[in-house]
């Protein structure tokens, strides 16, 4: 699916952006008695962004690129898989690392490959024991546990 | 004659069991994360560095370098076998060396790609260690004018260089810069743009960014190029070039090399940038221009050999001025300040074990990958077949656990995916992510600079160019600046 005006978009996304961050850096000081303050970068990069997004705003509409957003299954697995994956970190800390991966794993293995069921729940329960062995147990990066602490 | 007395002490320390061993992990998840699509090297050294927290930083930084040119050697492979490139240096090789394949000489063109890797990555560590010590005793009179002067070349060329728009680099920079300004400034103490959260007090992780920047939109796009690769079925016997193909390929080879270690030298060269413009000389040198994308062994010769020496090369920014060129050096730079070293000029005479023993364990390591690559490329290959389905969930897992582990908090995992789907979105609308991770990376140390200077001139910003060096490097940012605008779209 093409979306026209890809580029103003950008631009008044990064105008967003760059009024967000200069409303909260408002108070931060640039210069004293000729020394920097704390606010010269966050405002020197607030600015920058605001003039390109400008300058993406103001584009003329023939300069404006199409950006190209898959469509039907693609696009809908693409969505859904951002999606899973805020669910996935959403629910480590809660039903910790083990059950959350092998769940995770499973649903999107099963999803794009078109396995069966039994098919993507043991690669999914593999890779999650193969991961907490090999991260937690073995180089000792601990994990969170979540209900099993 | 002292750069090869140092060798030998780094040789004593590179030979250790325990370095080589790291070397040769390095070098073989190099080339693994080569070969597999969605894992480059910039996302895997960032996802090494919590794991190597409590190593030696010299394990531990000779494992990721070895990650660094493991993944050129990998990213050839598919290149040549599959007609996809594992990493972006590694496009041009895919013109002559898929047809190559096709008509039957895989093996000879994986073989001269594996022996011009060897040879420019060896010539460029001898290059990295006769002008590391020049550029650093160079280095060691810069104020901080000129480092500021010389970190704003960096942008500037990477703005140029990456991406089709100008506007929408300096937009990624400046995306960049504004995260990298998120926590508590360095000098007063005073937080800055933490929107009264506890968590962004202690800034945005960039091991988070770079993870899911680099390996989020990977398996994103992994989900649109449905189709694996087929892997077609061919005679990889006769790995070794006949004298004709060596006849062919010697010069391509040495001119590949000294174009990419000068490409690498430049702050913001890059592997991609080098194999281009090889390719590009390559074809023009030639008597018969007209073979090039029909299975020229040359065009697979010199790009080959152009992004191994790119490696090398860039080593000297890096540890001499403290300059990555790029994505995966700046994963590098986060890793060696993680370890407690600052690169810099002071580092090469503050830890000469560490540079030396570094350097050498380059050498051996790019020999290791010569010989891993050769007798088991058949392996590499098969690996290019396991589906996606199963590769890509397992990805986003070890995002989160690389993520997760820095510090223990779901916070930078958030950040992570954040930072994956923004970079997914930014590659659909061609904004580069490459000067946002470098911004974010360098940010804190271009902010020291321009703040130690400006209060030198009383606020006064004329002070970069009353400063002769600071005006000369200056005036090359601009250049970069005017070249790259011209016939390149604004927008």
């Amino acid at each position: 699916v093409a979306v026209r005006n890809a580029n103003r978009i950008c631009g008044a996304v990064a105008l967003a952006v760059a009024a967000v961050v200069g409303w909260e850096a408002r108070n931060l000081v640039i210069l004293t008695a000729g020394v920097p303050g704390p606010g010269l970068l966050p405002k020197l990069a607030a600015l920058g962004t605001a003039l390109c997004g400008l300058g993406l705003l103001l584009s003329r509409p023939g300069e404006s690129r199409r950006l190209e957003w898959p469509a039907g299954d693609v696009g809908r697995k693409i969505v859904g898989s951002i999606a899973a994956l805020c669910v996935y970190v959403g629910l480590v800390p809660a039903t910790g690392f083990l059950l959350a991966t092998a769940l995770f794993t499973a649903g999107l293995t099963g999803w794009w490959g078109g396995y069966r069921w039994w098919v993507a729940v043991l690669i999914g329960v593999g890779a999650a024991v193969a991961m907490f062995v090999l991260f937690d147990l073995l180089l000792g990066a601990p994990l969170p546990r979540g209900l099993w602490s | 004659v002292e750069s090869i007395h140092h060798l030998f002490g780094g040789l004593a320390v590179a030979l250790q069991p325990t370095n080589l061993l790291f070397a040769l992990f390095g070098a073989v998840l190099g080339t693994l994360v080569g070969v597999l699509p969605g894992l480059g090297p910039t996302a895997t050294i960032a996802l090494l560095i919590p794991v190597t927290a409590g190593m030696d930083p010299l394990p531990a930084i000779i494992m990721m370098a070895g990650v660094y040119y493991g993944s050129m050697y990998g990213g050839s492979t598919t290149s040549i076998l599959i007609n996809t490139p594992g990493e972006a240096a590694t496009v041009m090789t895919c013109l002559d060396g898929y047809q190559m394949t096709l008509q039957g000489r895989a093996g000879v063109a994986l073989g001269i790609s594996a022996i011009s890797s060897f040879i420019a990555g060896s010539l460029s560590i001898v290059g990295l260690m006769f002008f590391a010590p020049v550029v650093a005793d160079l280095a060691l009179s810069f104020g901080p004018v000129e480092n500021f002067a010389l970190m704003f070349l960096g942008f500037t060329v990477v703005i140029s260089l990456a991406g089709k728009s100008l506007l929408k680099g300096v937009l990624s920079c400046s995306l960049g810069l504004i995260l990298a300004s998120i926590g508590l400034d360095e000098v007063q103490g005073s937080p800055r743009l933490s929107f009264g959260t506890a968590a962004l007090l202690n800034g945005v992780d960039f091991i988070a960014v770079v993870v899911g920047m680099f390996a989020i939109p990977e398996v994103l796009e992994g989900i649109e190029q449905s189709a694996t690769g087929t892997l077609i079925r061919t005679t990889l016997r006769g790995l070794f070039p006949t004298w004709q193909d060596w006849k062919a390929s010697c010069w391509p080879i040495l001119r590949g090399t000294a174009l990419g270690f000068g490409v690498g030298l430049v702050p913001g060269g890059s592997g991609t940038v080098a194999t281009f413009l090889t390719y590009d000389l390559e074809k023009k040198l030639s008597k018969h221009p007209e073979r090039f994308g029909k299975g020229a062994i040359e065009g697979v010769a010199g790009p080959e050999a152009a992004n191994n020496a790119v490696t090398g090369a860039s080593m000297i920014p890096l540890l001499t001025l403290g300059i990555p060129c790029g994505a995966v050096l700046a994963a590098l730079m986060g890793a060696l300040m993680i370890h407690g070293l600052r690169p810099g000029p002071l580092l090469l005479g503050s830890n000469p074990t560490f540079v030396w023993g570094l350097i050498a364990s380059m050498y051996i390591g790019n020999l290791m990958c010569l010989l891993l690559n050769l007798p088991l490329v058949g392996l590499w290959a098969r690996l290019t077949l396991i589906p996606k389905p199963i590769l890509g969930p397992a990805i986003l897992v070890l995002c989160f656990v690389g993520t997760y582990g820095v510090r223990n908090n779901m916070f930078d995992a958030w950040v992570m995916v954040s930072a994956g789907v923004a970079a997914y979105f930014m590659k659909k609308a061609e904004i580069p992510v490459v000067p946002l991770v470098l911004a974010l990376v360098v940010g804190p140390n271009l902010e020291t600079a321009l703040r130690q200077s400006l209060a030198m001139s009383k606020g006064n910003p004329l002070i970069f160019v009353t400063h002769p060096i600071s005006l000369v490097i200056m005036l090359l940012a601009a250049a970069s600046v005017i070249v790259s605008l011209r016939g390149r779209s604004r927008v």
